[in-house]
């Protein structure tokens, strides 16, 4: 543009004629605009940029918590289908090996391995009817087990923990009650074939509680009665089972 | 504000998850292999067999189906100890000859059989009690 004061050409955006110094209006004019659009783009720019992050993090959230829940949920699909796949198998198995199990049931019991045979037959599947004899035995023979573990455990207690504490004392009493009694519900009728294993148990246990414990047969008639030993009278025949065997 | 919240406690929760899973996952596979287990199992058996918590000791190696060769001489004393309390059971029961001689002979036997030098001691007690 043209100087109003010497004529001399200058740009249009400067602010003072660069030869006679005289205020240049336009290029004034141009500066305050040139302000006021810088301000308004930083503006926009501050404005978009929150908008920006904002919609940045909720997209790498979604994404996030998308692939994190696919992942829970497959690892589950996955497990639940091992599961699954397993006890299908180990079922058709079992189906299929029924025979061969039976006649394993009866290799152990010919062999007297009781004790093992009281594991296999309580983690088979067999329906009731094909192996009622085994699984009284079964039945038996933990209890019986049971009651010798609890035993022996008591007999090598001190005198003082012996009259400190019954737990031992009582579960073997209660074990031997229910071997004694046969008080198995659907396993009640002694089989035949199983009479010589119970009267070689019930021998034991009676030698245990005549002798050792010193019952009576009153005692052991009231044990044998059918309603349920409560706990007061437990604790009656544990206190008689102490008296016995703390003083000898 | 509270939707991202949430959103970032679901991703926790999935996390959480993954890993009970993932650790869950790799306690079976090493409950699998077995090796410290045992280990574990060899010091608790100890602690009993020194004690001569011999009861005790029995119902643990039943528990823990502890029947590999490690666990011979905790059996030997443990089946020693056995039949010692069940030949003074029948030593006191009236009639039962049979089964004291039965106990007797087994209580000889483990004397004269005895594998491990740390049980000869205790059989040896239990021998020289029915001789």
């Amino acid at each position: 543009m043209k100087c109003k004061n010497c004529g001399a050409n200058y740009k249009t955006r400067e602010l003072k004629c660069p030869y006679c110094n005289t205020e240049n209006l336009i290029g004034k004019i141009w500066m305050v605009e040139r302000g006021a659009a810088e301000l308004e783009y930083e503006k926009t720019r501050k404005e978009l940029g929150k908008k920006l992050s904002t919609y940045t993090i909720n997209r790498i959230l979604n994404r996030t918590l998308l692939i994190f829940a696919l992942a829970c949920f497959l690892a589950t699909v996955m497990v639940i289908g091992v599961i699954f796949v397993q006890a299908m198998s180990m079922g058709m198995k079992e189906v299929r090996d029924t025979r061969k199990t039976i006649k394993r049931f009866e290799k152990l019991y010919e062999e007297g391995r009781y004790s093992e045979l009281t594991k296999e037959v309580m983690d088979s599947n067999i329906g009731d009817d094909e192996i009622y004899t085994y699984k009284q035995v079964a039945l038996m023979t933990y209890d019986y087990d049971e009651y010798l573990n609890n035993k022996y455990i008591y007999y090598g207690m001190s005198t003082e923990e012996k009259l400190e504490d019954d737990f031992y004392l009582e579960y073997a009493i209660k074990h031997s009650v229910n071997v004694y009694k046969m008080d198995y519900n659907n396993y009640k009728e002694l089989n035949t074939k199983n009479q010589a294993l119970y009267d070689m148990y019930s021998k034991e246990i009676l030698s245990f509680w005549k002798y050792t414990l010193k019952f009576t047969d009153e005692d052991i008639e009231f044990m044998k009665k059918e309603s349920y030993l409560s706990s007061d009278d437990l604790k009656g025949l544990i206190k008689k089972a102490k008296e016995a065997t703390c003083n000898d | 504000m509270i939707k991202n919240l949430l959103k970032i406690a679901g991703i926790f929760m999935c996390a959480l998850y993954l890993y009970t899973l993932g650790a869950v996952l790799i306690e079976g596979i090493i409950d699998a292999t077995n090796s410290d287990n045992k280990a574990d199992l060899v010091n608790a058996c100890d602690s009993y067999y020194y004690d001569g918590e011999y009861g005790r000791l029995r119902d643990y190696l039943i528990l823990y189906d502890a029947f590999d060769k490690e666990f011979d001489k905790y059996w030997e004393i443990v089946d020693g100890y056995a039949d010692y309390i069940q030949y003074e059971q029948w030593k006191v029961t009236e009639g039962a000859d049979e089964m004291v001689e039965d106990y007797e002979k087994k209580i000889r036997d483990n004397y004269k059989n005895c594998q491990f030098e740390t049980n000869k001691r205790i059989l040896e007690k239990y021998y020289e009690a029915i001789e």
